[in-house]
């Protein structure tokens, strides 16, 4: 200040500091800091040790980075999936159970984020807990259920049924049959991927409610009952493949029974 | 609770692919919650929580601008909001003494180390985790917003809700406190 005119140009330590960030970034070029750090060594050793701290940094920060726990990225889907359709009430009510209507819903949105996400999802579900495989096929049974409903639901037979599983997706499986006295019809048959391994989807409906049955092989896991966004899933294991009940929430009582007959059925 | 632009109309599929374009960021989330809250479980708490919050708000991200900046913006507000509400005492942060902490060590003092020094260290991993931990909060996060997720000035003051130039005195204290830490303290006197 005292100086007058050629002071401007100088900058103290405090001014400078602020600056010196940047300076080290690269995204500040100032020829006013050039002529400082020229005469003082405090703010030299400044910029070589932020220049190493950052470089060291950016060198080992993958290392350093944790991977969010596969667990987590299925929540997420699911809690988004379900705060589509909570949010959209009145259109739930007025949602045939099966069909494409070609309106938009909330549910429709649910499962298109499901679908669009379900390839992310997909790959980690073979090797966690029977809770994590269970969520991800309690997405699948909304999936197929709302992109593949037939509008008419009309039923199909057992027999047929099993060839298809054979002829398109090699799978010999025995296939439960409609039961009308249970007001069970068998709809359709799908082959779902989960991991690296594949599963055959029976859709069912059961006193008009969506029912899948999945059929896994070359797995198995604890017979466990569980419930969880918002569906109830029955598993049990018999001989390499685990079963699993998929409906949901609300059919308790009848999902035992359907459970048995099935259990029974599926060898 | 809910005041996104779409409240009153029916969400479209571009919801999925929002969704879809915000979970790439997921790891980083992550790392970024686990780094505020130190507990793998909260950590978890507060993403799943951004996310909710993220996709409800989805009308108010102006396309065109940095995704991940506004994701960080959301978590780091929604864990400024839980501590506030939480039961928990707050302790309160002084910067200004947190700054004088760090600038209390004496750069021209002991080995300089280099970069090349510092990354053929057998326990660099380690060290530079023990470095970063040992930093303060307001320090971490400016520095690794900056150097890991190569942020603006900006976009840090933004997600931190600190002016430019705080973003600035605090990037270049927190790199040097993490200079000081690297270097061997048996060295340094």
């Amino acid at each position: 200040m005292a100086a007058g005119g050629g002071q401007r140009f100088l900058m103290n330590c405090n001014q400078v500091e602020e600056q010196l960030a940047a300076y080290v970034d690269g995204t500040m070029h100032s020829t006013r800091i050039a002529v400082h750090l020229d005469t003082c060594a405090a703010c030299r050793a400044s910029v070589h040790a932020q220049t190493v701290a950052r470089t060291v940094l950016k060198a080992r920060a993958a290392q350093l980075s944790p991977i969010a726990p596969p667990g987590l990225r299925t929540r997420i889907v699911a809690n988004l999936a379900e705060d589509l359709k909570t949010s959209r009430p009145k259109d739930l009510k007025t949602l045939p159970l099966f069909g494409w209507t070609g309106r938009l819903s909330a549910f429709a949105a649910a499962a298109m984020l499901m679908l669009t996400l379900g390839a992310v999802l997909l790959p980690i579900a073979t090797v966690r807990s029977t809770a994590v495989l269970a969520a991800q096929l309690a997405l699948d049974h909304l999936k197929c259920f709302t992109i593949d409903g037939d509008a008419d639901g009309q039923p199909i037979a057992g027999a047929d049924a099993e060839a298809t599983l054979l002829r398109d997706f090699g799978f010999s499986v025995s296939v439960p049959a409609s039961l009308p006295s249970e007001r069970l019809d068998l709809l359709a048959v799908r082959r779902c991927l989960y991991g690296d391994g594949r599963a055959a989807h029976l859709l069912y409906r059961v006193n008009g409610e969506p029912v899948s049955l999945f059929i896994l092989p070359g797995l198995t896991r604890p017979a466990a009952e569980l419930s969880l966004f918002g569906h109830d899933e029955v598993v049990w294991t018999q001989g390499d493949r685990t079963y699993m009940l998929v409906a949901r929430g609300g059919l308790v009582s009848d999902l035992g029974r359907v459970a048995s007959y099935l259990r029974t059925e599926a060898k | 609770m809910f005041s996104g632009r779409k409240a009153s109309s029916a969400r479209e599929p571009d919801d999925a692919g929002f969704a879809q374009a915000t979970l790439e960021f997921l790891d980083s989330l992550y790392g970024t919650a686990l780094r505020l809250t130190r507990n793998a479980d909260r950590a978890q708490d507060l993403v799943q929580d951004t996310y909710l919050k993220a996709i409800r708000a989805e009308g108010r991200f102006a396309s065109g601008t940095n995704l991940k900046a506004w994701l960080y913006t959301i978590l780091h507000n929604t864990w400024r909001n839980r501590q506030r509400d939480g039961a928990r005492a707050r302790v309160e942060i002084d910067s200004e003494a947190v700054e004088r902490t760090a600038e209390s060590g004496g750069l021209d003092r002991g080995r300089q180390e280099t970069p090349e020094s510092l990354l053929m260290r057998d326990s660099l991993n380690a060290d530079l985790q023990a470095a970063l931990d040992g930093l303060p909060d307001t320090f971490r996060e400016v520095v690794w917003l900056r150097d890991v997720d190569e942020l603006t000035y900006q976009e840090i003051a933004d997600v931190l809700a600190i002016p430019i130039g705080t973003v600035m005195s605090r990037l270049s204290r927190g790199r040097r406190q993490l200079y000081e830490a690297l270097r061997p303290p048996s060295l340094d006197k």
